[in-house]
């Protein structure tokens, strides 16, 4: 009897001992995944969901990309010593298909996480009375606008990419689909954003700060213009720009208070829309470019080309834009506090007004170039731009010498904005690559001198333009193919 | 019988238990640390490669690439060593002798892990185990090796190194240098100076031939005949009217042999190494090449002399970077030759090098800038001992028409010195302007200061060239030093009872005008005529044109602390020159005082 007891009770240990050993047993939830029908009930639910998906644009890695893909390539930064071999690889056009900046998940997180808003908004709205269609078509339209954004980089950086359209929340929802073509994301993107530019409204909120951290209708606008703009498509980007345009609200902050505004403070009568930070996640660009341990700082070209100095008349005189990097080179547009709150500006009006001039120059004509020149003159004045970097041009028919005259006031305008190479990109691609000599005097500029043959052969082949996609994505979607320029 | 009982349903019991805690399936890692095969594992796996592994079994080197260590083949497919065997009018690899198959291999491995990062636009560093190096370049975007094959498969990892598989058979170049220049017949005339003056000699190599390590490679920058026809040369007789001086191009004091011997230097360098070093050392003894990268030009001896630009020769890069198997041979596109030129003095305003005006930028005519940033310098003329020392030196302006101690065009360096102090530097070093070959005193002009360091100047140090010159600079003394009472100062006889001493003014007096009918600032006597110091350091004699460096040395315990040494310029005067005094400067930039 009593070895019977022990028998019993080590037996029921035994059992008890077993099931915690493996915690899996008796648990019936998914481990991968949060369950759809628990989270997608009410509106509330779907705005957590939108301020996730916010929350995951500031976490740092994307800002982290955005302005490596953005700057890297470009002649305006240049690297430290405290640079990893990883870039100054991609400075030299040396680029492995192992080189971590080609490293794509932080934005295909984000893009996810609006795919599920997108797939489960309606689950909510069928449950919730309360959800209202306003309400519905917002947030779905923002969630639309960021995943356009994001493809929008995408684009630029890889030409062609997965285009993934429906969320995944567990492990089987994970599908090999392949790339599509640049032109096939392109079109979804402008399908998109034309859905979008009428489900967001153009106010979210009262608030300036929540309005342009949010994606307003003039937002949707905005980067509608800079796609247009990359697809060559001018006379819609045109319509685009007016569509922004027309508020009044969004001027230029004149005068000497521009840094402070527009940067220190964020949210100013400039800002279309931003990736705000104030004062709840710290941004990444304290260590990016501010830290001893920093990785960028400005080039030797942003005082001698992009900012030469008056050499004849009012040797004094400085562009009010030139103040964003000091005599050590150290970039301070977002600031050197540590830790770092400054908001990343993705669109301000100046960038619209520049996109409606470029559109303009390129429909052509006298009247058209004569009405660029006349943006371009707008926003040298407020800015205090110096007549060394002023080329003159008088004739509105110059399309070659105002297409130039862009380019290098965008460089001035949006210094270390991340927008400089998808902006010499454009330029050069533009026509078929009619200018992508641009390009091969870039190249001699930002490669080592031991290398620079090779790399101004290498940027001849236009897929070189585009980043490899990173070989640990190719073991997990078997359908990827390779950008050809790889694979020798 | 019940005790049995009980212990068969506790045997099945503990069984049921057992089954229950292995139904949770643990993970299976992988316990081998590497699964990469070798490179000869790899060949084996791959059927494009069966020729190869032929090769090197025959060879003999199939288990020297498969034991571990760090290689890279260089492997071409069975398609490429296909072509190879046709053109050597062979059917199969039996038909090359082992020894032939093993200089094969042995051209194909370099004993280090080259990816294609590390490729250039020359030579891969590490040579091939054949002894000779290979040549890498890029065309339509693709590596190319020795300007033969194309690389079609980069970067295979494998256990014991990198294989690049190539798509054809590399073959050693057949021809040394004399031969290659000699077979284009568009350089006889350079070919037939080569003969004449016996460097044709000098470039031929057989190989197994015994040779100085540093002559095994050679560079040889011909001129085409074209281009001298351009000069209206057309055969070697007028090249030898033109240079021969002596009639004997085999003397080595005849122009011609010197000429010949300007285009030849030791060392293979391909273009790539030629943009990236300054200067390249040549045949003819103490001549040096200037070199320069001018966007993507490579030019030979631009440089500005006086403040005149003299362009330079452009070398053709589609007819350079030819590989022999002892060198390189380029092109130039216009004809290159030793400048004799005549001794000028050099006033080097420290302060105003180009390199540290580029480096200041906007920051240049402004006071007090920093000139080590992140722990490194931002001109590379001027070169600090440690320039991760904590107490910095800087670049000061000021226009004001300070009489006391006014400085050269209005800047001089602030300098941190101290012989032996952890946060101050023990000697800054300056590369100085071009120097022609000669003779020069050497004047260290400063702004004296009472804590200012002892300083000893040195010439090219580190170098076989070294000198270390005699007098100390002590930037704590003034004009009083030479033995002159500041108050004799303006006595007819100062100047030439200072120069006795090794000391001059070198700002401008008020006694002197400029060509602009500036006045100098300077009093002729008392306590203001006596802060500004020119000391003669020595002599040096330079001899190799070109730019040098010179050192500055904190020596002896002299008071030194941190922005205390004020060093305004240095200046290079001819030694036989008789005008050791004038011109001396003025706080304005560009004023030029003269002898009265």
């Amino acid at each position: 009897m009593m070895i019977k007891k022990i028998y019993q009770s080590a037996f029921i240990l035994l059992v008890l001992i077993s099931t915690s050993s493996c915690k899996k047993w008796l648990d019936l939830q998914p481990q991968d995944g949060i369950t759809k029908q628990e989270f997608w009930k009410t509106k509330e639910d779907v705005k957590a969901a939108l301020t996730g998906i916010y929350s995951s644009l500031v976490g740092g890695s994307v800002e982290e990309r955005i302005f490596a893909w953005g700057e890297l390539r470009g002649d305006m930064v240049t690297l430290t010593t405290y640079a990893s071999e990883d870039f100054r690889q991609v400075r030299n056009s040396n680029i492995l298909t192992t080189n971590s900046i080609s490293n794509w998940s932080s934005i295909y997180n984000v893009i996810n996480n609006c795919n599920l808003l997108i797939d489960f908004a309606g689950d909510a709205k069928a449950l919730d009375p309360t959800f209202t269609d306003r309400l519905y078509n917002d947030y779905v339209g923002e969630a639309l606008t960021i995943r356009s954004l994001m493809y929008f980089y995408l684009v630029r950086s890889f030409r062609d990419v997965p285009l993934k359209l429906k969320g995944s929340y567990k492990d089987t929802d994970i599908q090999e689909i392949g790339k599509s073509t640049a032109a096939e994301v392109i079109a979804q993107i402008i399908s998109d954003l034309n859905k979008a530019k009428t489900m967001v409204p153009h106010k979210v909120s009262d608030s300036d700060q929540v309005n342009k951290g949010r994606i307003t209708r003039y937002a949707v606008f905005s980067l509608l213009a800079d796609v247009y703009l990359w697809n060559e498509q001018y006379q819609e980007a045109l319509t685009a720009t007016d569509s922004v345009l027309i508020n009044p609200d969004f001027k230029l902050v004149k005068g000497n208070g521009f840094f402070l505004s527009v940067f220190g403070q964020g949210s100013s009568s400039e800002t279309i829309f931003e990736l705000s930070h104030q004062s709840s996640v710290s941004n990444v660009f304290y260590s990016l470019l501010a830290d001893g341990r920093r990785i960028y700082t400005a080039s030797e070209y942003v005082p001698t080309e992009i900012f030469p100095s008056n050499t004849q008349v009012d040797v004094e005189l400085v562009d009010g834009r030139s103040n964003f990097y000091d005599l050590s080179s150290t970039i301070r547009k977002y600031g050197t506090d540590n830790p770092n709150f400054t908001n990343f500006q993705v669109y301000r009006i100046s960038d619209v007004m520049l996109m409606q001039a470029e559109a303009l120059n390129q429909i052509g004509g006298k009247q058209n170039g004569d009405k660029a020149l006349a943006i371009l003159k707008n926003i040298r004045d407020e800015r205090g731009a110096l007549d060394a970097t002023d080329p003159e041009i008088t004739d509105g028919d110059d399309t070659e010498g105002i297409g130039l005259f862009i380019l290098d006031e965008r460089a001035r305008e949006f210094a270390f904005e991340g927008k400089r190479w998808f902006d010499l990109l454009r330029y050069a691609k533009r026509d078929n690559y009619a200018n992508i000599s641009i390009l091969q005097d870039l190249i001699s500029k930002i490669s080592d001198v031991t290398v620079q043959q090779s790399a101004l052969n290498k940027i001849r082949d236009t897929n070189s333009h585009y980043f490899p996609i990173l070989e640990s994505e190719l073991y997990a979607d078997t359908k990827l193919v390779q950008n050809p320029f790889y694979l020798k | 019988m019940k005790r049995n009982f009980i212990t068969t349903k506790g045997v099945f019991i503990m069984a049921a238990i057992m089954l229950v805690i292995y139904s949770c399936k643990k993970e299976i890692f992988k316990l081998s640390t590497t699964s990469d095969v070798n490179i000869t594992g790899y060949l084996e796996e791959n059927p494009e490669y069966s020729m190869l592994l032929e090769i090197m079994a025959k060879s003999k080197t199939q288990g020297y690439l498969g034991a571990y260590g760090t290689y890279t083949l260089f492997a071409p497919t069975n398609t490429a060593i296909q072509a190879w065997l046709t053109e050597n009018g062979k059917t199969s690899v039996n038909d090359f002798s082992d020894e032939e198959l093993l200089k094969f291999i042995k051209y194909h491995v370099i004993k280090d892990t080259v990816s294609t990062v590390r490729f250039t636009d020359g030579k891969i560093k590490t040579p091939t185990l054949f002894g000779e190096y290979l040549y890498t370049d890029v065309v339509n975007g693709t590596y190319r090796i020795n300007k033969q094959a194309l690389i079609s498969k980069s970067n295979i990892l494998c256990g014991n190194g990198v294989i690049q598989t190539i798509d054809k058979v590399l073959v050693p170049p057949a021809k040394n240098l004399a031969e290659l220049v000699e077979s284009n017949p568009n350089y006889s005339i350079f070919t037939e100076a080569l003969k004449r003056t016996g460097f044709y000699d000098t470039l031929s190599y057989q190989r197994g031939q015994d040779i100085a390590t540093e002559k095994r490679f050679q560079t040889v920058i011909v001129q085409s005949d074209s281009l001298y026809h351009t000069m209206g040369i057309n055969s070697y007789d007028d090249l030898a009217a033109k240079y021969s001086t002596k009639n004997d191009p085999q003397n080595h004091a005849d122009s011609l042999w010197l000429y010949m011997a300007y285009h030849i230097t030791n060392d293979g360098k391909f273009l790539q190494d030629i943009a990236s070093s300054s200067s390249l050392y040549t045949l003819a003894p103490k001549e040096i090449i200037s070199t320069k990268l001018d966007t993507t030009k490579v030019l030979l001896n631009e440089a500005v002399f006086n403040g005149i630009l003299e362009p330079g020769a452009e070398i053709i890069r589609s007819k350079s970077d030819n590989l022999a198997s002892n060198g390189v041979m380029h092109e130039a596109k216009d004809n290159f030759y030793i400048k004799v030129r005549k001794q000028v003095p050099v006033y080097f305003d420290l302060a105003d090098s180009p390199e540290l005006i580029a480096g200041l930028g906007a920051a240049y005519h402004n006071s007090n800038k920093e000139l080590m940033v992140d722990g490194a310098s931002i001109a590379s003329s001027v070169i600090f001992e440690d320039p991760t020392k904590s107490q910095g030196s800087k670049y000061d302006y000021s226009s004001a028409f300070d009489a006391k101690r006014p400085r050269a065009n209005g800047d001089y360096l602030n300098l941190s010195m101290c012989n032996a102090n952890s946060a101050r530097q023990k000697y800054i070093e300056f590369k100085t302007p071009y120097l022609v070959k000669g003779r020069y005193k050497v004047w260290i002009c400063y702004v004296q200061f009472n804590y200012g360091a002892h300083l000893q100047t040195s010439y090219d140090p580190g170098t076989p060239q070294e000198q270390i010159l005699p007098n100390i600079a002590y930037t704590n003394l003034d004009l009083g030093a030479s033995g002159v009472n500041k108050n004799d100062m303006g006595q007819p006889n100062a100047d030439n009872l200072m120069l006795a001493q090794g000391y001059k003014r070198y700002m401008a007096t008020t006694a002197e005008y400029s060509a602009n009918g500036v006045r100098g600032l300077k009093p002729l006597s008392g306590n203001d005529a006596v802060p500004n110091v020119g000391r003669l350091a020595g002599i040096i004699n330079v001899e190799t044109t070109d730019r040098h460096i010179i050192r500055l040395t904190a020596i002896g315990e002299g008071r030194c602390a941190t922005n205390n040494t004020w060093v305004d310029m240095i200046q290079f005067i001819p030694a036989d020159d008789t005008e050791q005094n004038y011109p001396r400067f003025h706080v304005t930039p560009g004023e030029l005082f003269y002898r009265p």
